[in-house]
């Protein structure tokens, strides 16, 4: 059986058959019209789709291509195309002398186009000779001319023909030659031959094949479907598994996709969101939340405090609430911690930390419950750098302001929350916050391990009694990047921020929902 | 977190149990601890709230009242000494607070002196914030004579050799001249004297908190051990020294008070008096969620080395001294809890029916994002953090007024960004490498300035867009533009502008109404050099969140 073939090798080796197993491109050419009815109205393209075809079938062991001498060309030059269109020089001055009745001064011929050329021309074919009249140079004509001439004839061939053929010897020769000495009329071109002859293989394909091979196209452009030319032709088969350029979906960024699963389990669990300032008050921050001021994550190495602006204005109607907890617990039955509270520190602007400052924001203006919010943004600490490290990355905030909650519910809505991402063992361990009592950490299993994913726990009176508000508080900061970076499979957490086109383009959408769905 | 590291081996005599690694490291973490390596020493971290964590002899504590072998409050008494201290009225405006023990007949091995060194410094960090508020110093007895007086002196009245060095120098000489005096010369760099302990023959042995002088030093082998805490928070410098004397108890020192007096008043320390505290059961069984009767509650708290006494519906509780992290009962109702094991509670769901809901700006900016999307535009995400060079001299944005760091870790983050265009810029530097036609887009936050509110700023969202491949031009991004204004509904007019981010003559000023609302513009060959990118990218930026105001009065109309 043969291998497939294009039709134009189909079309190749039939001619070639018919030819007798050996020809040239444009004997092939030639022939190839009557090969395939209605192809070939441009014989230029044809003669190049035929050298085409026959390098894919001397690829294939079809046929040899084999160099047999070269062979020479002329074409029309940029004089030539001049003198089809305006005459030869000569013929020119010959035209000039007739209207004048047979002689003119030198002058007058010399101010003609081409004058010297025509004149010199002229002379040598015996159309005209000078002569002196009262001392002045006359151009007198002489003998017949004839109305064309082999140059003349040839010249206006070359223009319809594009090129000939120069012959080995002869009269043609002879005007050959004659224009090559005349400079610019006409160029030559050599080009080599080839000869194309069939081997064993292609002859027994050949004979295999219909006398008559169907056209083929690879595109289908709008004109052939207009004109309806398709149906004379067929399209060509592709290799439908040949390796394509590939293309890519634009897509939302991995972290995105991630923070919109989390948006719809805590919308799904009756979570509301809310945001607050990325540049905080140290009072919103830290005071607020019972931290005092000589805490070291206050400390500049841990915190990003502002040049400029430098500092703002707390609330003037807690302010003093809040120095009361700090300085002696106040009335909400606690030590306190027993310090003198500067009103200047909590007044300096910073980065946020954590987004917890917006939740006790939120405290100060809703009191009552149920109050159940959620936020997922950005926050800032003052870090090196490094693969495990990031200055700017994002908390998963919520509170549940609730009359019966405790510790138990907050390991409830913990469940919950990262059930609904797929993530169903969880565990807790106590830990420690300054602003919350009883404090615990939240791990969760994911790939295998346990994972630390951040602190949660009940707001201290000490943070609640400040904004008036009574109930308990479950609250929580989770990690996203830490998540993030185990779905995704990643070692370095700057990833997520070098935006690698390479990563990004090869991510899948379907990742994160996958990976926590054990799917 | 602070770290410990702990002799298996010991902790298990300490304990008095031949505990499995495994029940060892589920032991430690339902007491908030985590083993972040095992072996022979394990490497654990602790909670800052518990200083007394940072010893073998503390976890051993805690672990064996946790697990049932010895609960309650431990009996710390200590005998007199019969050493004093006294406190000099110089001190009183440096660091005003001394408290002592004495430990005698305590066996030191070369191991153990260095675990009780590491203690030491554990809680420099941990209660004296880098000795500021307590510095330990411990000194071999031997080579000194109480009583002992602790004063404060002029920079050049006296002279010791300080540990870890061989010349005597003055105070003055110390700070500047000794390793460890240099290290912690920050800590007396207003004060004009400076605290030391001198012996009954004048003898300085100790300048806190900078260094001990080196007569005094501890060498392994049977040592009695006098301990000075300084500092300058009279309950903080009392915790140091009850964990540290109550860590050489355990070691088998015999610990004895230091009789402390200021002038007419006097102390006998360490005080190992209980701290006390009420508790309402109430309170335990709301935060908790369990329904402990007042006897569960009682039998938790020993376990976590309290003694609670019923008193009608109310517990008081005595706790140790070193307990400083209790200020409110709600603390110990998380003895409680841990006590209960975290992991034995039953989570409960939360009753009140509350109705979830997104911000609508929320909603708006993945609408905006669907039709980023929708145009073929991937979206990245950048950092806010920035510096000068990358988002205005690299990027030609005329400087505008913006938010700086005071005290950056790196010099890489100086400021916060006011545009998404440098952004999206350094971005496409980071992508030489892959294949064009590049195009991304950013929603993203930056900050203005704003002197009316409370915080002196305002944090605004951003939309930006950058088009990269070889024919990338304006006229692309315009249309990209009018087709985003056309889904909102919105007509916006260019208006040509000048940036120096931009070609000049291709760059446009988007106006709604006659307020700006975004730019658009082929970026500057000489921008592109600046990052590197060696194809022409046009960008925009839209100020999105100005837009969402524009819908919002739109619709209202």
């Amino acid at each position: 059986m043969t291998e497939a073939l294009h039709w134009l090798e189909k079309a190749v080796l039939r001619s070639l058959y018919e030819l007798g197993g050996a020809a040239s491109y444009e004997e092939l050419a030639a022939k190839a019209v009557s090969t395939v009815p209605g192809w070939g109205r441009d014989g230029v393209s044809m003669l190049s789709s035929v050298a085409k075809a026959c390098g894919w079938l001397r690829d294939k062991g079809y046929v040899t291509v084999e160099e047999e001498r070269s062979r020479k060309f002329v074409t029309l030059d940029a004089e030539g195309e001049e003198y089809v269109v305006k005459g030869l020089p000569e013929r020119r001055v010959v035209e000039f002398l007739q209207r004048r009745g047979g002689e003119a001064s030198i002058d007058e011929v010399k101010a003609l186009e081409r004058a010297d050329v025509g004149l010199m021309w002229a002379r040598r074919r015996g159309w005209v000779e000078f002569t002196k009249k009262n001392d002045a140079t006359m151009v007198v004509l002489k003998g017949p001319v004839p109305p064309s001439t082999d140059v003349e004839d040839f010249l206006r061939e070359l223009k319809r023909d594009g090129e000939v053929e120069v012959p080995d010897a002869g009269a043609l020769r002879e005007v050959v030659d004659e224009l090559l000495r005349r400079r610019h009329v006409v160029k030559l071109v050599e080009r080599p031959v080839r000869k194309v002859v069939l081997t064993e293989k292609g002859r027994e394909a050949a004979s295999l094949l219909e006398e008559t091979v169907v056209p083929e196209v690879t595109r289908l452009t709008p004109e052939l479907i207009r004109t309806g030319r398709w149906r004379e032709l067929k399209l060509s088969r592709y290799d439908v598994r040949a390796p394509t350029p590939p293309v890519f979906a634009a897509k939302r960024h991995p972290l995105t996709e991630l923070i919109r699963m989390v948006r719809q389990a805590y919308v799904e669990m009756g979570f509301e969101e809310i945001e607050g300032p990325i540049v905080e008050l140290a009072f919103w921050n830290f005071d607020a939340l019972f931290q005092p001021q000589d805490h070291p994550a206050r400390e500049m190495q841990d915190t990003f405090y502002l040049l400029e602006p430098r500092a703002g204005d707390p609330p003037a109607q807690h302010v003093e609430a809040v120095r009361r907890v700090h300085e002696n617990g106040g009335d909400t039955g606690s030590k306190g911690w027993r310090y003198k509270w500067s009103l200047e520190e909590a007044r300096r602007l910073l980065l946020r930390t954590h987004t917890t400052a917006t939740t006790i924001r939120h405290l100060a203006t809703v009191k009552q419950p149920p109050v159940k919010v959620f936020c997922v943004d950005r926050i800032f600490r003052n870090e090196k750098v490094d693969w495990k490290h990031l200055a700017e990355f994002h908390q998963i905030e919520g509170i549940v302001v609730e009359r019966d909650a405790s510790l138990r519910m907050l390991m409830g809505v913990l469940r919950d929350f990262y059930s609904r991402l797929g993530l169903r063992e969880i565990r807790f361990k106590p830990s420690y916050f300054p602003y919350t009592e009883p404090s615990m950490e939240v791990e969760v299993r994911l790939g295998g391990r346990w994972l630390e994913l951040g602190g949660s726990g009940i707001f201290r009176p000490e943070t609640t009694y400040p904004f008036g508000v009574k109930h308990p508080v479950l609250a929580w900061g989770l990690g996203l990047e830490r998540l993030a970076m185990v779905i995704y499979g990643l070692e370095d957490i700057r990833t997520f921020h070098l935006n690698d086109l390479g990563w990004l383009r090869n991510v899948s959408p379907f990742q994160a929902f996958r990976t926590m769905r054990g799917m | 977190m602070p770290v410990v590291n702990i002799d298996v081996e010991k902790l298990r005599r300490l304990v008095g149990r031949n505990l499995t690694l495994e029940e060892i490291s589920d032991n430690l973490a339902a007491l908030g601890m985590s083993v972040e390596e095992t072996g022979d020493i394990l490497r654990v971290e602790y909670n800052p709230n518990r200083p007394d964590f940072s010893s073998v002899y503390g976890v051993a504590a805690a672990l064996r009242s946790y697990l049932g072998i010895e609960t309650g409050l431990r009996k710390r008494s200590y005998p007199l000494s019969g050493i004093s201290v006294y406190v000099d009225k110089s001190v009183e405006d440096i660091r005003p607070h001394i408290v002592c023990a004495v430990v005698r007949n305590v066996e030191l091995s070369e191991a153990e002196l260095i675990e009780f060194i590491a203690m030491q410094e554990d809680l420099h960090w941990i209660i004296g914030r880098n000795r500021r508020k307590t510095a330990i110093g411990l000194h071999d007895i031997s080579a000194i004579s109480p009583p002992f007086t602790y004063k404060a002196v002029d920079m050049d009245e006296v002279r010791f050799v300080p540990l870890k060095d061989y010349r005597a120098m003055t105070p003055r000489e110390v700070l500047s001249k000794s390793e460890i005096g240099r290290k912690h010369a920050w800590l007396l760099k207003d004060a004009s004297k400076a605290p030391v302990i001198v012996d009954s023959r004048g003898q300085v042995f100790s300048m806190p908190p900078i260094v001990n002088a080196s007569i005094t030093e501890l060498t392994p082998g049977r040592r009695d051990i006098f301990i000075d805490v300084t500092g300058t928070d009279w309950e903080k410098v009392n915790q140091a020294l009850n964990i540290l004397a109550d860590a050489f108890a355990d070691a088998g020192g015999a610990v004895q008070r230091v009789k402390v007096v200021y002038g007419r008043r006097a102390f006998y320390t360490p005080d190992t008096k209980p701290l006390e505290m009420t508790l309402d059961m109430e309170l335990v069984q709301r935060l908790t969620g369990l329904q402990l009767s007042l006897r569960e509650a009682s039998k938790l708290l020993r376990r976590m080395g309290m003694e609670p006494r019923v008193q009608g519906k109310r517990l008081r509780v005595l706790y140790p001294r070193h307990r400083a992290d209790i200020l409110h009962p709600v603390d110990l109702v998380e003895d409680i809890a841990i006590a209960y094991g975290y992991n034995n509670m039953t989570p409960v769901a939360p009753q009140s029916n509350t109705y979830g809901s997104l911000r609508p700006q929320t909603t708006f900016y993945e609408k905006v994002a669907e039709t980023m999307l929708g145009l073929g535009f991937t979206e990245v995400h950048n950092l806010m953090l920035t510096n000068e060079q990358t988002h205005y001299q690299m990027s030609g944005l005329d400087e505008i007024q913006h938010v700086t760091l005071a005290n950056p870790a790196t010099r890489e983050y100086t400021m916060v960004r006011t545009s998404l265009i440098p952004s999206l810029l350094t971005t496409l530097a980071n992508n030489t490498d892959n294949l064009y036609p590049q195009k991304i887009f950013e929603l993203g936050d930056i900050i203005q300035l704003e002197p009316a509110a409370p915080e002196k700023t305002v944090r605004m969202k951003r939309l930006a867009a950058a088009t990269a491949y070889a024919e990338a031009g304006y006229s692309e991004a315009k249309s990209v533009l009018d087709e985003v204004f056309k889904l909102l509904q919105l007509k916006p007019e260019y208006i040509p502008a000048t940036m120096g981010t931009f070609i000049e003559g291709r760059c446009a000023a988007l106006t709604i109404d006659g307020s700006q609302v975004g730019v658009v513009g082929e970026v500057s060959p000489a921008v592109l050099e600046n990052f590197g990118i060696e194809m022409p990218v046009t960008i925009f930026e839209i100020e999105i969140d100005k837009l969402y105001k524009l819908q919002q009065l739109y619709r209202a109309e």
